[in-house]
């Protein structure tokens, strides 16, 4: 862990018109890519029970650090109206990690619904990822859920959204794919790309390559692979394999052997 | 029977799809949607004017949708935001045009929340069940939430014979005691004399309310703690009988 900030150091403040810019780049900064100003606007300034105590803001020496976002709502139930607080974005700059500022944060924001008489904290995480664990960890609870439907318009397209969604938050799965001797291609029913260029353009398979071909149903079922568990990733590819919706076929037994070799580092980090 | 057919909202169907919103989602716990939160809604990125839609039967609303398409990395990806219908024949008319809508812009994949009675539109339109992120919950001041499962008719019924009795959170220490046939939750700072009280973790309580733990399990694990298993059962056998077994209805609109 780095050293931590001293906390004489660390202001804690709400929102102030001036800041706009400043926490968008924040944001942008802490996420990767969050968004445009018009998200921002509408996420945040515009939702109708807006107060700038939404938004908490961690300064160390006059510097952003940290950024908690909630917004009031109202839970009906009973027909009575009980006032929740929905957590939105959490983030910490990306050089003032692991110096615990995160918890305090968390502490502030919880603090802040509490004084608005919210009885619940609400908010949205993808199953088994950091994000779920933490809330975890401070007091979340799984609350049970109407169904989300889906509908997949174009297959080849959801396919390559999936993988590259799943190779950008799982660094040791690209590293271990990537790193294998053959190219990994990819085929559906209309389009073969490679899993290092992810192209939008349908390319030609070369002939020493892997290639895992998919079918429609098959691409379903993978666009629930990351929110769901380790173990059921696994059983999901174990049925995908058997009911022959997904297939992979291997340019050489040279080929194999060497995917063979390589499983456990694949399926470890899976 | 006339037609169902679909237009572009008008501002004047304002309170008719507030109205068929509640009716769609009854007796659900759902997030509120008054008209700033409706009007709000039609703002979200990726929505167009052509993406608000309301279906109308013999002159009345019959159903409403709001659909977002926006850009992503490799995907063109459609949301139906909010989606409410009288019937299933309703959300089978908005279903078509919003498929044809995001037809028309592109997009690969689209998604939605619908009000569970209206699920088997989508089934029968080829959609399929997916697994989206986990909706999570943190106690803060539990009061109001207790308040409002025990004035349920149905719960006043099930709970009768069981004593006044106090719950020592971390936080709080709340008193459940019975007035004149009608539960009475209340925040105390000091509990009283000869109450029996159970004390556990706003974690476990929530766990319980929901319906993700027994109590009785909980109990046996020692995350809750009764001074007396004789007093203990009632209450145990009180925190069973209250769990919400219904889950909430939450639109992709409330996701931020």
């Amino acid at each position: 862990m780095k050293s931590p900030v001293d906390p004489s150091e660390i202001v804690l403040r709400s929102y102030e018109d001036t800041d706009d810019d400043k926490l968008l780049e924040f944001l942008n900064l802490s996420y990767g890519h969050w968004g445009e100003r018009q998200r921002w606007d509408y996420v945040y300034k515009n939702q109708p029970l807006f107060t700038p105590q939404d938004v908490a803001i961690m300064e160390v020496k006059g510097q952003i650090t940290g950024f908690g976002g909630m917004l009031s709502r109202h839970l009906t139930f009973q027909n009575r109206r009980l006032t929740v607080v929905l957590f939105g974005d959490g983030a910490i700059h990306p050089e003032f990690r692991g110096m615990r500022l995160h918890s305090k944060l968390l502490k502030e924001r919880f603090r802040r619904a509490s004084e608005r008489n919210s009885c619940l904290c609400i908010g949205w995480a993808m199953k088994n990822s950091d994000a779920y664990k933490s809330d975890k960890r401070v007091g979340f609870v799984d609350v049970k859920q109407h169904h989300t439907y889906l509908k997949i318009i174009n297959p080849a397209n959801v396919l390559k959204a999936g993988l590259y969604d799943l190779l950008s938050k799982n660094k040791r799965l690209r590293t271990a794919l990537l790193a294998l001797e053959y190219p990994i291609f990819f085929k559906t029913d209309d389009q073969s790309f490679a899993l290092s260029e992810l192209a939008d353009e349908t390319v030609e398979i070369p002939k020493k390559s892997i290639v895992i071909t998919l079918k429609e149903e098959g691409i379903k079922f993978m666009y629930s692979f990351r929110s769901i568990s380790q173990f059921k990733r696994a059983s999901l590819l174990a049925y995908l394999f058997f009911t022959l919706k997904i297939k992979v076929s291997f340019p050489s037994f040279k080929a194999f052997w060497h995917m063979v070799k390589n499983v456990k580092k694949i399926g470890g980090s899976l | 029977m006339n037609e169902t057919s679909v237009r572009r909202y008008a501002p004047q169907d304002l309170d008719s799809v507030l109205q068929l919103h509640e009716k769609c989602l009854g007796e659900m716990i759902h997030l509120a949607v008054d008209e700033n939160f409706l009007r709000y809604f039609m703002t979200y990125p990726g929505v167009q004017e052509e993406g608000v839609l309301v279906a109308e039967r013999n002159g009345e609303v019959v159903g409403f949708e709001i659909i977002s398409t926006h850009e992503q990395k490799h995907m063109h990806a459609g949301k139906i935001i909010l989606f409410a219908a009288e019937d299933i024949d309703g959300a089978q008319r908005l279903l078509s045009e919003a498929e044809e809508y995001c037809l028309e812009k592109g997009v690969d994949l689209l998604m939605a929340v619908p009000p569970p009675q209206l699920a088997s539109a989508f089934r029968q339109g080829n959609w399929d069940r997916y697994i989206h992120s986990s909706l999570v919950a943190r106690g803060v001041r539990l009061v109001p939430l207790l308040q409002a499962i025990l004035d349920t008719g149905k719960e006043q019924r099930r709970l009768r014979g069981t004593r006044n009795f106090i719950l020592a959170l971390e936080d709080e220490a709340i008193q459940v005691a019975n007035q004149n046939n009608r539960w009475i939750v209340e925040r105390i700072d000091q509990a009283p004399e000869g109450v029996p009280t159970l004390t556990t973790e706003t974690k476990t309580l929530l766990n319980i309310l929901f319906g993700n733990n027994n109590p009785f399990l909980e109990y046996l694990k020692r995350n809750i703690k009764i001074k007396s298993f004789q007093q203990g059962f009632s209450i145990l056998r009180f925190l069973r009988n209250i769990r919400l077994k219904i889950p909430i209805f939450t639109s992709l609109a409330d996701k931020i």
